[in-house]
């Protein structure tokens, strides 16, 4: 639907009279500004009304109606995705969620073969053999010594570890997509409350 | 999502006038509504917009407009035109913005670089040529500018007058003002508008030049 009301548009000075449409733009602003010049005011306003109508007048926003019925609750804001991808995503999710809930066995037996104990004292060893090469080293390998030692006091076991690890990568991308999901691809603009 | 028929016009069929989309949104239609905003969207934000010299929030002024207008179409009176209440709305809506803020007078030319790009301007005459349509981008530029230079009343009344074609008691009745005050306010604007046109160069020689300064001294008096 193309915006209407042409006569709002169009500039009808009603009390004036014959509205200049012809002529070159400086001719209608000498024109103007000579009516202007010499009190007539008629004459002026007439000449003045041709100049607006030369100026821009701006297009509005291509959703600006539907934000507004948006606003006032008429209409319900559209899907920022097409319904069958919408349907897709909520199938993955699920299919996520239940493998889960079924695969914490499996992780736990997986987690037999890593022990975040041997990776660690690989690490230590390593680094004890370079951090003997020079003093700096050694200063920032205490420190370093310090914070591992605590949070394997934590970690005490390696199901307990890659468990961990498994549902805060998952939890991520979970709530990433329902994100997705759930934005509008539109958001209203400042409205002051009524 | 489905639209109805309602004002939805067969070819040859007028559009449904002002009043009868104001009684079926009073009788509960959103598409009437639709139809009023997408209406009255692009006179309502042309004048706010050089109001507020922003585009962006010269939309957000619109909208607020039309959530006000909605709430209020009740009490609207169907003995005057729709568009004059609209613009009282505006006029309201954008006065209680720049009291809020306390927005200076702020050069168009500062604010059209970010939303010229979406502005329509008006075709020139094919036969004007390339130097008379340059001839005409400046001039529209120069008058943008010292339209943008003047105290937000005296803009508002020379758009609601030149641009939307509203006679003096109608622009009276938007701003709230004596019909008599209208036409000085008017006369004042055309001559600061000439004024501060003369002061950007485009004042042809001779008599406007000697009448100009009397006249400015007039207006600043």
């Amino acid at each position: 639907m193309t915006p209407q009301d042409d006569r709002l548009q169009t500039v009808e000075p009603r009390e004036v009279g014959m509205l200049l449409s012809v002529g070159p733009p400086e001719d209608r602003l000498r024109h103007w500004l000579a009516a202007e010049g010499a009190d007539r005011g008629e004459e002026a306003e007439t000449a003045l009304a041709s100049l607006f109508a030369m100026l821009p007048i701006p297009q509005p926003s291509a959703a600006f109606a539907d934000r507004v019925l948006i606003n006032l609750g008429l209409e319900t804001r559209p899907a920022a995705y097409p319904w069958w991808s919408r349907a897709m995503i909520a199938v993955c999710l699920l299919l996520a969620g239940l493998t889960t809930a079924y695969a914490f066995p499996l992780i736990f037996s997986l987690a037999q073969f890593v022990a975040p104990g041997e990776v660690a004292g690989m690490v230590v060893q390593t680094f004890v053999g370079l951090a003997s090469q020079t003093d700096e080293l050694l200063a920032i390998w205490r420190v370093f010594a310090r914070v591992v030692n605590t949070a394997l006091l934590v970690a005490t076991s390696p199901q307990v570890v890659v468990a961990l690890l498994s549902l805060t990568v998952f939890s991520v991308f979970t709530l990433r997509g329902l994100n997705q999901l759930l934005s509008p691809s539109r958001s209203s603009e400042y409205v002051q409350a009524l | 999502m489905h639209r109805t028929a309602l004002g939805q016009p067969r070819s040859g069929t007028p559009s449904p006038t002002d009043d009868e989309l104001v009684l079926a949104t009073l009788a509960g239609s959103a598409e009437a509504f639709r139809l009023l905003v997408e209406r009255f969207q692009r006179p309502v934000l042309s004048v706010i917009v050089r109001m507020v010299s922003d585009r962006s929030l010269a939309e957000d002024l619109a909208q607020e407009v039309f959530v006000k207008a909605y709430y209020k179409l009740g009490l609207f009176d169907r003995q005057r035109k729709l568009s004059s209440w609209l613009f009282k709305i505006a006029h309201n809506t954008t006065v209680d913005y720049l009291r809020r803020s306390q927005l200076d007078t702020v050069p168009l030319e500062a604010s059209t670089a970010e939303g010229n790009e979406s502005w329509e301007v008006l075709p020139n005459r094919d036969e004007d040529g390339p130097e008379g349509r340059a001839e005409h981008a400046q001039l529209v530029r120069a008058l943008s500018a010292a339209l943008g230079r003047l105290p937000p009343h005296y803009r508002e009344i020379l758009l609601l007058r030149f641009q939307q074609g509203l006679a003096y008691h109608e622009i009276a009745d938007v701003m709230g003002l004596a019909m008599g005050t209208v036409k000085v306010q008017l006369h004042r604007a055309r001559k600061r508008l000439a004024a501060e046109l003369d002061e950007a160069g485009f004042a042809p020689p001779g008599r406007w030049q000697e009448n100009s300064s009397r006249q400015r001294n007039k207006t600043e008096r």
